[in-house]
């Protein structure tokens, strides 16, 4: 997100300003380690762990724009020695919608953005942070984070898709260990979200998201992609 | 050359499992759940018609026959399980191809379950000829609607545990398939109808 | 390209078919998903489930002795098998003393995991499937795709072909009432003339010695209950402690595979029939060794629905085949590396590991866990699909070092916006194939940040 899609940091930032917090992006950090460990090399991702927690540890809430980063925060690091720092990062390490809900507790937000927008439910914030009830499940509440704070949203429409929350293919390395199928399953989705007047496709997970631009952009279909924060922090008119 | 006296598989087994196994994990307490519907005889009749089975409810067990006789041709090949149906072919032989060519058979339900519309019996119910239900072309279960309940819980707690009794089945519907292109064929190596009669 | 890979790739050329094949299997989901909507204790009852099985697992010694003991006053027959080869043997013993050269045998994937077919063909044993999908697939000598709907990657065209040409249906029939109609015929005549029925077993109940079998076409009974002697070979995983427990199981079990309440029938085989002849097999077959490893261990509670198959993404876009094991699709992916990590260890990897399948699960198996523990030992034993160790290593220590990892992220941004589309890499060729790369913009997150706090 550094590198390729500023935009959608940027606009995390400016959006937690906005809110009243006070946000310090420590710049020597790196990598949550996840795209080595998914790849089956959890051994080599120790140091990137450390380095996080030693980046992290002073700040009373770690917010990250991803839900797949924070999953893996909270769920892998348990392979580490469970120091009281490791401890407190791996609680505090939270979803950008988890403290905007759970934290900040929002209600409402000035933000802006008419237009027809399709959800895509990340797999990760899903069904490992339980930012929603996934479809799979019975008798759970029904709650959405990205849902609510997308009501927020003043002009904005919720498409309805066939398939909620049906992965979007990308999985890390997946996406070019098994290319074929990885890029089918984006069809699948952005035909999903398409199909049913979707202008743009947001989701909390910038993977997803470049995942199927890279297929929208090949097959020059009429869709955009945004990541949910520029949405959140929108004052389009 | 000598062979070595293998240890019986049983010893590999258990043994092997006692080294592997995990630290003892409780066992729990399974509530019997009930049915939330009100209805359940109203409930059973919908599972069961859901499922592709036809059901008919009598005012009493004379009203039977006549039940049969709607339904089904008199001239085909009946064999019934039950004590007293007069008139139609009783169990004579243990021998089950015997039985092949028998058009309807009748047996006696003991236990109905109103959330999936299954009925229980056992080889009792069915004169010790165990392929009786399944060689028929069509079945008929009779079964008193007091003995409906409302979950599989209920049922197996009914059921208790086996005294004689060497074989039992749930019956749920007429044998059924959908093992080409996922389309449903009512009636596939067994019985291609189940017609439930209900008494009081 | 790791072989799964390769025939997902292939399995994807004809896209209709892929579409086609994805829509059967999300339909059974979906079906399963209104059949549990009917039951609001549905997640306790996976619980219920979960627990009951680690409860057996724990004490699985105890409670093969207890079954053993009480099917064998019921008048049963029990056998222990260590492995494939000795249940094999042992179903073989069976039929040479009774004279035997014809079997019919119901669905058992234990049995195909023994590859128990081709055995007993290999001593003139004729073996006939009589479960429709998998008759289907015996007569075009394939394995099955689905552990419960074996049939599912065939078109009604191809089976009327195979029908025309094995059972003399009409040629070009291809109603599925007609062609299950002509099976049925086909199928009655084997009934009658088998000499001895097999069938696998759903659940075994400790307590009274009990085999329960659960089926919809009533293939399996009219096997068993025709013939004098019966076999049921039973994975000792499939234990359960008490009657009262199958309540759970089967309230679980064919909502999560088919979408019905229950299957069409739940049959208890508790003794033989008079002058018959009841036999059970205990196979172990690598499940004790399965229940040594604890991050694995739970996999063994499996009751076989299939459920996470139709749920899996990849799954319906490769098809059961694309696995080349006997248990396909997630469930499978955790099963098969402990039996061989060098061919099975590449199945773990053909996941997004987006976890739907550990939600559908009704004994709740964290499958997408185990999937990426399985990861883990792969890349330990140094194989090809966790990629070189070594530059793992490297990149590890590149990604903890905050010099070398935004250089390394400039280098690539710049790189991007210097030659968008001239990539060079292996992998990003692999990408580009069919995805552009991201437009690289003219600075980074950092950049931003680090000019806008000077500008402050």
């Amino acid at each position: 997100m550094d590198q390729f899609y500023p935009q959608a940091a940027i606009a995390t930032y400016k959006l937690l300003l906005k809110l009243g917090c006070d946000v310090e992006y420590p710049e020597g950090q790196t990598c949550c380690g996840q795209p080595l460990a998914n790849a089956g090399n959890e051994a080599a991702s120790r140091g990137s762990y450390l380095h996080f927690v030693t980046m992290f540890e002073k700040y009373d809430y770690i917010v990250a724009p991803s839900g797949s980063c924070v999953y893996h925060v909270r769920h892998h690091f348990d392979t580490l020695d469970q120091t009281d720092a490791v401890k407190k990062v791996r609680a505090k390490t939270l979803d950008l919608t988890e403290f905007l809900l759970d934290v900040l507790q929002i209600s409402s937000l000035p933000a802006k953005y008419p237009h027809k927008v399709g959800l895509h439910q990340s797999c990760h914030g899903l069904r490992g942070l339980h930012l929603a009830t996934s479809s799979e499940l019975v008798n759970k509440p029904a709650a959405s984070k990205l849902h609510e704070l997308l009501s927020m949203v003043e002009g904005l429409t919720l498409v309805e898709l066939d398939r909620k929350d049906e992965c979007c293919g990308f999985g890390g390395t997946f996406s070019v260990k098994e290319p074929d199928i990885s890029v089918k399953m984006g069809k699948d989705r952005i035909r999903d979200h398409f199909s049913k007047g979707a202008e743009v496709i947001t989701a909390g997970d910038m993977s997803c998201l470049m995942h199927l631009e890279g297929i929208i952009s090949r097959q020059k279909i009429p869709i955009k992609v945004i990541h949910i924060a520029e949405i959140l922090n929108s004052d389009e008119i | 050359m000598q062979n070595k006296l293998r240890m019986p598989s049983k010893e590999t087994i258990l043994t092997k499992i006692k080294a592997n196994r995990p630290n003892l994990w409780p066992l729990p307490d399974v509530p019997i759940f009930e049915t939330l519907a009100t209805d359940k005889k109203k409930l059973f009749i919908q599972i069961l018609e859901r499922g592709g089975s036809k059901v008919h409810c009598v005012d009493d067990s004379t009203q039977i026959h006549q039940v049969i006789t709607t339904h089904f041709p008199e001239n085909k090949r009946m064999v019934s399980a039950l004590p007293f149906l007069e008139g139609i072919e009783g169990i004579t032989t243990l021998h089950p191809d015997f039985y092949e060519g028998t058009e309807v058979a009748i047996i006696k339900g003991l236990i109905g379950v109103a959330e999936n519309g299954a009925l229980w019996v056992t080889e009792n119910e069915l004169g010790n000829v165990r392929v009786l239900p399944f060689i028929a072309q069509h079945l008929i279960m009779v079964i008193s609607e007091k003995n409906i309940v409302g979950t599989m819980h209920e049922a197996y707690k009914k059921l208790g545990l086996p005294t004689t009794e060497g074989f039992g089945v749930f019956i749920a519907g007429p044998s059924k398939t959908a093992d080409i292109e996922q389309s449903l064929v009512i009636g596939a190596q067994g019985a291609r109808s189940l017609l439930v009669i209900l008494t009081p | 390209m790791m072989p799964h890979a390769q025939k997902a790739a292939i399995f994807n050329k004809d896209e209709a078919r892929t579409d086609w094949h994805d829509a059967s299997l999300w339909m059974v989901r979906k079906k399963r998903d209104f059949a549990v909507s009917e039951i609001p204790e549905w997640e306790f009852l996976r619980e219920f489930a979960s627990d009951i099985k680690m409860h057996t697992l724990s004490k699985l010694d105890d409670y093969l002795e207890a079954f053993e003991k009480a099917a064998i006053q019921n008048g049963a027959i029990v056998h222990w098998a260590a492995d494939a080869k000795e249940h094999n043997d042992i179903v073989l013993s069976i039929l040479n003393k009774h004279q035997a050269k014809k079997m019919v045998k119901s669905k058992s994937m234990l049995t195909e995991e023994c590859h128990l077919n081709e055995f007993l063909e290999l001593h003139n044993i004729e073996v006939i499937d009589s479960d429709l999908g998998e008759r289907i697939i015996q007569m075009l000598n394939e394995p099955p795709s689905h552990i419960v709907l074996p049939a599912i990657h065939l078109k009604k065209e191809e089976i009327g072909e195979l029908f025309h040409r094995e059972l003399h249906t009409e040629k070009g029939a291809t109603d599925p009432q007609y062609l299950t109609e002509a099976a049925r015929h086909h199928l009655r005549e084997k009934f009658h003339t088998a000499q001895v029925a097999l069938t696998g077993v759903n659940f075994g109940i400790a307590e009274t010695g009990e085999v329960v079998v659960c089926t919809n076409e009533g293939n399996a009974d009219m096997g068993v209950h025709l013939t004098p002697v019966q076999i049921h070979s039973m994975g000792i995983e499939k234990l359960i402690p008490r009657r009262s427990d199958l309540a759970v199981f089967t309230r679980l079990l064919a909502r999560s595979a088919t979408g019905q309440p229950v299957t069409v029938f739940t049959s208890h085989h508790r003794n033989p029939k008079p002058a018959g002849e009841m036999h059970i097999i205990l196979v172990d077959n690598g499940r004790t060794e399965q229940l040594g490893k604890p991050d694995f261990r739970s996999s063994l509670k499996c009751i076989r629905c299939g459920a996470c198959m139709n749920t899996c993404p990849i799954y319906r876009r490769s098809g059961g085949h694309s696995y080349e094991t006997t248990i396909p699709g997630p469930i499978g992916s955790i099963l098969t590396p402990g039996i061989d990590l060098k061919k099975h260890g590449q199945l773990p990897f053909a996941s997004t590991l987006c976890g739907s399948c550990t939600d559908v699960c009704p004994v709740k198996i964290d499958i997408h866990t185990q999937l990426y523990k399985w990861r883990q030992i792969v890349s330990e034993a140094g194989l090809p699909e966790a990629g070189n160790k070594t530059m793992m290593s490297i990149m590890g220590n590149g990604l903890a070092s905050p010099s070398f990892f935004h250089r390394l992220g400039n280098i690539g941004r710049k790189l991007l916006r210097l030659f968008p589309g001239k990539e060079r890499f292996l992998s990003f060729t692999v990408w580009t194939k069919d995805r552009d790369l991201p437009k690289a913009p003219v600075e980074s997150f950092r950049e931003w940040y680090a000019k806008q706090a000077k500008d402050a």
